[in-house]
């Protein structure tokens, strides 16, 4: 009965979602625009809280053990422990979608109520054209992957248990955070075809955006870093970015996602490059929804593996084509009223940044080829191939030091005109420093050229960004450029002094690796609620003083048949001890892997710093902060 | 000025046509996975092993396949696919002259007997991988999986996921009969 609940209130969500659609159709000559607005923010609620209801059901049956839902009986075992039985929601296709559809109408609710200067007719457009992609979200789901759907009258006494690499705590927190930005990338996006509908070309549509735009890529951000630290230690290949399809359909919505929330800052400023603006929020949620589907169609071989049916990678591709066709036809039928010509030094703020935005399309240009490239070449030559980390290293390598240079040049420009000469002999001066600094870092220490020219390029940025630091509304980019500066330190150290070893170690014996000594000490049966396994005692040594003991393991997982190497990891900020169990060899006996990898953890720093700075700039924005200023500008364009 | 004109509407096409193009590639992409997961041919030999068959309990090694051609088939009995692919087995062991090597990955022998008992038993040998150090150095990565050993004992084929007659028909079928030329 509970899981029919489940399933009706969904079918609810779905008749409220088309009604929010329908109505100010039906209703626009017979209902006063006031409560027009008023209707819609109702159904837009009720809508919510049917989703809401439909999601606590699902968890319900999960915390249950409810076997004769078929998802829970795929996905959930009697000895799960209580936390992943909440986060098995999630872990497969069903349940994401689900997920994806409760935090649109988180993002739909936040919209309602979060942006106060809004004006309601704006909100109104903006609720609609969220209602239809939820509408068409829910179809999909209903049609191809219903949750509830039951298994009677014989079901499993016991279930599948969850894919045991997903039951790891940052897994909990990975896909909602991924799917927080992803399903945010909507909000600027229906924002940019409310400004196509509406075509009011004074109203300040671009710090409207600029707050969901910022807090999407905020979670994005965290989601992507979360995801690369999961691969890292449950993986237990010792790397953080493997180029797999599935990372890289996370990473193109973030790079666009950055393009477009530098956009947005230059026309809340300006009105400058606005179709270029409209594209970019189009294109990155059209991204995060190819994101969605090249991850659930299963089209693409990943670590990943998740399994599909092609009648939902169809359903989820239909729906993909009608979001393009729609969102490019109203963007062609934009025209504005020509603004008048003026004149864009090339050496300005506005034009490094539309530099840079350019390098940054040429990017995900470039990851999507690397990513279709197996269908591409299947589908020419009939040949299944895999393209590489050495495709993606060799061609982003140079852009991400075009970046990094527009990035610490581009903030000390002047808006529209070039810079002044006696800065221009300044920059000349500080070039000629990092040239310095390269040459000496080759010289001194065991860095390769590339390494030491994108560790200057960091510190330059950083010593760039840090000019700012006198002014406190600038903190955001301070902190998000210097984050990224941060990330590049870590991926040149970690890429440039990893050691990575392997060794076949009886117990008791020690190996010396750089100074370190690594003694393999006990070896002992361990068992879990649904698992049991293996789990080695290894203590590191330097100078004869203990520096840690490390317990890595090897678990089977009983219900899946599935063995699983969890690592143990010393973390520490400057490095990372990194002992991975391999498997036992035939004289008693095992393969054990070494990795010491130093600063790694400045690539999740980087990467957080990044988020945090996202949040807080989008808190700052003038939409949601200043209630009083904005109503005031809005009534004098009204 | 009109030239110019034309040039920026032109320009307007080009994303359009680029995630048609796009759209059109994962479509049909979609449409190859379901026709086809992943063939691949490869020259690897057969990793050494000594292992205890099934039914006889007695101890089979790669010695023994030598000299003749196998289609080897990882499965288990808690697969759920590879039980309903059992079926595509036993028709292909019926028609065509070719001797299947069963593997049976992490399982209990007795719940794999009582499926032959139940569905036919279509193998030559029937291998007891319990400890799945075979699968491990076949590179597993799922069950079912098929491999073709030639009679030196190379892999000259792997497909992974379940087979249907049809595949083994279009694209196993002829690997099978060019080996056999040789």
């Amino acid at each position: 009965m509970i899981p029919e609940f489940g399933l009706f209130a969904l079918i609810m969500a779905l008749l409220l979602s088309m009604t929010t659609v329908i109505l100010p159709i039906l209703t626009r000559s017979s209902i006063s625009e006031a409560s027009q607005i008023k209707i819609n923010a109702s159904v837009v609620l009720g809508q919510a809280c049917f989703i809401l209801l439909s999601f606590v059901t699902l968890v319900f049956c999960f915390v249950q053990d409810d076997f004769s839902v078929r998802y829970v009986a795929q996905n959930a075992n009697t000895y799960l422990p209580f936390m992943y039985k909440l986060t098995a929601i999630w872990g497969a296709h069903e349940g994401s979608l689900l997920l994806w559809s409760f935090i649109l109408a988180l993002w739909m609710v936040a919209v309602l109520f979060v942006a106060k200067a809004i004006p309601g007719k704006v909100k109104m457009t903006v609720l609609t054209i969220l209602s239809c992609i939820q509408t068409g979200l829910l179809m999909i789901i209903l049609k191809t992957s219903n949750p509830f759907i039951r298994i009677l009258p014989f079901f499993p006494q016991d279930g599948a248990d969850l894919n045991p690499l997903l039951q790891d705590p940052a897994f909990i927190m990975h896909p909602p955070f991924l799917y927080l930005g992803y399903v945010g990338f909507a909000v600027p996006f229906a924002f940019a075809l409310a400004e196509c509908l509406l075509k009011k070309m004074d109203y300040p549509w671009a710090s409207w955006a600029r707050p969901f735009a910022l807090s999407a890529l905020g979670f994005l951000t965290i989601g992507i870093t979360l995801g690369s630290w999961w691969a890292y230690y449950e993986l237990g290949w010792g790397g953080w970015w493997f180029w797999d399809p599935v990372e890289n359909a996370s990473l193109m919505p973030w790079i666009v996602g950055v393009a477009l929330i530098h956009m947005l800052w230059v026309s809340a400023k300006e009105d400058l490059f606005r179709t270029w603006r409209l594209s970019l929020a189009i294109f990155t949620f059209i991204l995060s929804l190819m994101g969605t589907f090249l991850v659930r169609s299963g089209i693409l071989s990943s670590v990943h593996a998740f399994s599909s049916s092609p009648e939902r990678g169809i359903a989820i591709l239909g729906f993909l084509s009608i979001v393009v066709v729609i969102s490019l036809g109203l963007l062609s039928h934009l025209r504005g009223e020509q603004k008048q010509a003026f004149v864009l030094s090339p050496w300005s703020k506005a034009s490094t940044i539309l530099l840079g935005n350019v390098l940054l399309i040429a990017a995900t240009l470039s990851i999507l080829l690397g990513t279709l490239y197996p269908i591409i070449s299947q589908l020419i030559w009939q040949k299944s191939l895999s393209v590489g980390p050495p495709y993606f290293n060799t061609v982003l390598l140079p852009m991400l030091f075009m970046i990094l240079i527009l990035m610490s040049v581009a903030v000390h420009l002047k808006w529209q005109q070039a810079p002044d000469f006696l800065k221009v002999r300044k920059y000349s001066v500080s070039l000629l420093l990092a040239c310095v600094t390269v040459l000496m870092l080759i010289n001194l220490t065991s860095l390769s050229f590339v390494a030491a020219l994108a560790f200057t390029l960091a510190l330059y940025l950083i010593i760039s960004t840090l000019m700012f630091i006198h002014k406190p509304q600038k903190i955001g980019m301070i902190v998000a450029h210097i984050g990224i500066a941060i990330f590049v330190m870590g991926i040149v150290f970690v890429s440039s002094w990893q050691i990575e070893k392997e060794f076949a170690m009886q117990l008791g014996q020690t190996v010396e690796v750089e100074g370190f000594n690594f003694t393999f000490n006990q070896l002992q049966e361990i068992k879990g609620s649904n698992f049991e396994g293996t789990r080695g005692t290894f203590t590191i040594y330097k100078d004869n003083q203990l520096i840690t003991q490390l317990f890595p393991e090897k678990r089977f997982f009983i219900a899946r048949e599935q063995a699983m190497t969890e690592t143990a990891i010393h973390s520490h900020l400057m490095r990372d001890f990194y002992v991975a169990l391999g498997e036992p060899l035939d004289n008693g006996a095992w393969s054990v892997r070494f990795y010491i990898k130093p600063f790694i953890r400045f690539i999740w720093l980087g990467g957080m710093m990044v988020a945090l700075a996202a949040f807080f700039a989008a808190i700052r924005s003038r939409c949601i902060k200043e209630k009083r200023v904005a109503s005031y500008e809005i009534d004098r364009f009204a | 000025m009109k030239l110019i004109g034309l040039r920026e509407n032109s320009w307007r096409f080009l994303p359009a046509l680029i995630l048609g193009i796009i759209i059109w590639v994962l479509f049909k992409g979609l449409d190859f996975k379901q026709q086809d997961p992943t063939p691949q041919i490869s020259d690897f030999p057969f990793p050494e092993f000594s292992l205890e068959d099934v039914r006889t309990k007695q101890i089979v090694t790669l010695d023994d396949l030598k000299g003749q051609l196998y289609i080897a088939h990882v499965w288990a009995s808690w697969c759920r696919i590879c039980i309903n692919e059992h079926d595509v087995l036993t028709q292909i062991k019926n028609k065509w002259p070719y001797n299947l090597l069963g593997i049976v990955y992490r399982d209990n022998p007795d719940k794999a007997l009582s499926i032959l008992a139940n569905k036919g038993d279509p193998y030559e040998y029937l291998l007891n991988d319990q400890a799945g150090q075979l699968g491990l150095s076949l590179g597993l990565t799922g069950t079912p999986e098929t491999f073709i050993v030639d009679s030196q004992g190379v892999i000259r084929y792997h497909h992974l996921g379940a087979l249907t007659f049809l595949q083994f028909e279009n694209q196993i079928l002829p690997i099978l009969e060019q080996i056999n030329h040789e």
